[in-house]
């Protein structure tokens, strides 16, 4: 009868190990090419701007630096709304310098607001 | 019987600790429950305390009552139900031999039994007045699912105590402390024991339709009417159904225990006085734990819900037949 | 304005005097329904008639199509029905590739077949597990879902994403290459899988025959008449599957059958759906065997949005998802946006004529059995 057969499948599973993985305490390893977080390398930027306008759901705009650094940095380069973004990586594809790479990181739930847009900064200042 | 003051005073004691300790000890076994269930199902489940997080979070809530039930009603089901669910226990041996139960001469076994039934007809009182159709429909289930276990139950009462009026006659075999100490498993043959086999299977079968849980969860089935009978309750009141369900499962524990499995560990080990009462309470809190896990955690795992006919003919057709047949070879080679 | 007004008590009906009919909604706001709502009429425990009641997951799929380009519309057309992501993308890319007339390379060709049957494989293990919490059965939807996440690990490993693929399989191709070590890791999710089938048939006789026998019966004519596609189709006894009647990718050269039931109840979907699980792992492994070497992508990189056209004409495609036969028909004037985009979802009319069929005359007790057996996803009814 299968009842039976049931309940020694319920029995082997009950002394083996569970499927469970202990989050945050294990974890599984994220493997590479995962879409996470965008990370501007700004002195690779052209300001092509396709990054821009391949994005489904509008979220690069190309915007221009704070006083401070439009003399190094003269031309418009993308900033990020991660609010909108849907972690596509069309940019990431588009772009014929390989600039706007998307990393592993996927930890990007936050309390604070501003942390969401992603503005372009030289190295060292985000 | 004249009741002395030191006797009423014993009583009042006696109650307040049996409720706390029952109810401690019901939601001890549910988080029992839920975490080897889980573990059947290859996860970690809840930590085993959780049954005592979910009660305290629930009594901190608001109660949101709707519009058109009928409010005494509604608020008194709950109170009514667990009220009646700790008298049940004081009618049964709790803890073993040591611990005579506290309204012992005042109530027998067929008392028991219908005592089971209040906190059942609270339940579907409760139901009812939400007016909800969900609840309507969950109460309706529960009272058919209620009268088709009667007589299973009644069945399995009736023979054990028959069959002590054969072999003890004169004695008052409904009583409860008597049950619990003259097992019956030494004193019949071998049609003896497969009849009291097969009444034992039709108390664990009933168990679960006592309990609300599957296959006979039909009064509450989550994806069909979304909690059904108890799909209006919020807050203080469906934490008063959920202590009350923790020490029905203890009730009916206890009761099958004492029907069937009534066996003190202190006579085999040889220890005696305060110690062997220890010991048997808990012989008895493990022979529980294993009753617990039988009828409650395994089925659950195991099977799917079962549908209101099919719960009809489980009952009436083959668990009653079942009882009968266990009667008849019980009582009959005498 | 006062309350009454506001909560809109004005939808139930009062009970009068020895009437026993009342409408119950099997409704969006239910845990028993999914997204999706049913209102009935019921007497007593009976259903008298029922009213499918669409349009609560609509998006504007077709209009938001419109205004992006076909790459940017890849990542869209995974959120048709996310439970088969990969077996969508793979119909709009299709769809594309007949309109640029593009020549897809062989590789991509196998790397999409794989994804899709993959795709199709946790589609299946996702029904199975919902099929059993709704009748009651908790261990088969635990065991179910955590079995699935072993599938999701190869996506991640292989499209970026566990559950949103965002276009892997777009317009030309598949967008990124096979990493290393695939192989190996989709072979053992493969075993684990198989795994959880045999636990399935252990767990047969116990769940699924003794409430889903006999329950829900569709004969061949209604189901002809309704509509029906897929394992719905196959489990009334017509031996049909777009993927030999009217091959695409490499089809044509695998080897796999089509499993058929006779008695159209919920059960013979039930046994339908756990053959199609066995012939998608059989599948897998040949494409795995067979896989060629080249190029994943034609063109290989991204051309910029403002630069490419879309010839004009117009394509109708059907593939063959989990749930039927899903098809897209797109239409192009020559610009760089679709013209018009229409999406056909194999559950529009599974989840309204046919469901509606069914459930007149069932009883309550048989309405998860029936509803769930039926595989549907109000995501692509909706759209």
């Amino acid at each position: 009868m299968s009842m039976v057969k049931t309940i020694e499948v319920l029995f082997e599973t009950l002394f083996s190990k569970p499927m469970t993985v202990k989050f945050p305490y294990e974890a599984i390893e994220i493997p590479e090419g995962y879409r996470g977080e965008h990370e501007l390398d700004i002195d690779k930027c052209v300001s092509c701007g396709l990054c821009a306008e391949i994005c489904p759901n509008r979220a690069i705009e190309m915007v221009e630096l704070p006083e401070e650094y439009k003399e190094k940095y003269p031309k418009t380069y993308p900033r990020v709304d991660l609010r909108k973004c849907c972690f596509c990586a069309l940019c990431q594809d588009i772009c014929p310098r390989k600039c706007l790479p998307l990393t592993k990181n996927v930890f990007l739930a936050t309390p604070d607001p501003s942390a969401v847009i992603k503005n372009p900064m030289p190295k060292g200042q985000e | 019987m004249i009741i002395t003051s030191g006797a009423a005073l014993g009583a009042v004691i006696g109650t307040i600790g049996l409720t706390a300790f029952a109810i401690l000890c019901g939601l001890l076994y549910k988080g029992f429950d839920r975490k080897i269930a889980a573990h059947m199902q290859s996860r970690i489940g809840p930590p085993v305390i959780q049954p005592f997080l979910d009660v305290s979070k629930l009594m901190i809530k608001d109660t949101v009552q709707p519009e058109r039930a009928l409010t005494w009603l509604y608020n008194a089901a709950p109170i009514m139900c667990l009220a009646s669910t700790i008298t049940v226990l004081l009618y049964l041996p709790f803890g073993g031999m040591a611990f005579t139960p506290i309204l012992s001469g005042y109530g027998d076994l067929i008392l028991v039994v219908y005592l089971l039934m209040l906190p059942a007809l609270a339940m579907v009182a409760g139901g009812f007045a939400s007016s909800s159709p969900l609840a309507t429909v969950g109460a309706q289930r529960k009272m058919i699912t209620m009268m088709s276990y009667e007589f299973p139950l009644a069945v399995v009462a009736i023979a054990i105590a028959w069959k002590l009026n054969h072999l003890y006659p004169g004695e008052s075999v409904f009583g409860l402390a008597f049950i619990y100490s003259h097992p019956l498993w030494a004193h019949v043959g071998p049609l003896g024991i497969v009849g009291m086999l097969l009444l034992l299977f039709s108390i664990i079968v009933v168990t679960p339709g006592q309990l609300a849980t599957v296959p006979f969860d039909i009064c509450e089935a989550s994806p069909e009417i979304a909690e059904g009978l108890v799909a209006e309750y919020s807050g203080r009141n469906f934490a008063l159904f959920y202590l009350a369900d923790a020490a029905k499962m203890v009730a009916i524990g206890t009761l099958t225990i004492a029907l069937f499995f009534p066996y003190d560990i202190s006579p085999l080990i040889g220890i005696k006085g305060p110690a062997g009462c220890f010991v048997d309470f808990l012989f008895f809190l493990l022979k529980l734990f294993l009753v617990v896990m039988f009828t409650v955690t395994l089925t659950r795992v195991a099977m799917a819900r079962l549908k209101v006919s099919q719960v009809l003919t489980t009952y009436w057709i083959v668990t009653t037949a079942i009882a009968v047949v266990g009667l008849i070879l019980l009582v009959a080679p005498h | 304005m006062n309350e009454k007004e506001l909560i809109g008590t004005e939808q139930i009906e009062p009970i009068t005097e020895g009437e026993t009919e009342y409408d119950f909604y099997f409704g969006p706001a239910h845990s028993g329904s999914g997204n999706f709502g049913v209102r009935l009429k019921i007497d007593g425990e009976k259903v008298i008639a029922a009213r499918a009641d669409p349009g609560y997951l609509h998006r504007g799929f077709e209009k938001l199509m419109e205004y992006r380009v076909p790459m940017q519309n890849a990542v869209l057309s995974d959120r048709v029905c996310i439970l088969e992501a990969l077996n969508w993308n793979l119909v709009h890319a299709e769809a594309v590739d007949e309109l640029t007339g593009v020549e897809v390379p062989q590789r991509a060709r196998y790397i999409r077949v794989l994804m899709a049957e993959l795709s199709r494989l946790q589609s299946h293990l996702i029904w199975y597990g919902v099929m059993s919490l709704a009748l009651g059965f908790d261990t088969g939807f635990k065991m179910a879902f955590g079995y699935r996440d072993y599938i999701l690990d190869v996506f991640e490993l292989i499209t970026g994403g566990r559950v949103y693929p965002a276009g892997y399989i777009c317009p030309g191709g598949v967008r990124k290459d096979l990493p290393e070590g695939y192989e190996a890791k989709i072979r053992r999710v493969l075993d684990q899988t198989e795994e959880m089938m045999q636990k399935m048939k252990h767990f047969d006789n116990v769940v699924f025959a003794r409430r889903a026998k006999g329950v829900g019966v569709l004969n061949l004519e209604d189901a002809l008449r309704l509509g029906t596609t897929g394992p719905v189709l196959r489990a009334c006894g017509m031996k049909t599957d777009v993927r030999k009647d009217d091959p695409y990718e490499i089809y044509d050269g695998l080897d796999f059958d089509t499993p058929t039931e006779k008695e159209g109840d919920a059960y013979a979907r039930c046994l339908v759906r756990g053959k199609e699980m066995e012939e998608s792992i059989r599948i897998v492994k040949q494409v795995l065997d067979r896989m060629p070497e080249g190029k994943v992508r034609e063109p290989a990189k991204i051309p910029p949005p403002s630069r490419v056209k879309i010839p004009e004409g117009e394509v109708y495609v059907r593939n063959e998802l989990a749930r039927g036969e899903g098809c897209i028909y797109m239409r192009s004037v020559g610009g760089r946006e679709p013209y018009r985009v229409k999406i056909r979802g194999p559950d529009f009319l599974h989840m309204i004529p046919v469901l509606e069929h069914l459930l007149k005359g069932a009883q309550i007790a048989d309405i998860p059995a029936i509803y769930w057996s039926l595989n549907i996803c109000p995501a692509d009814m909706d759209r």
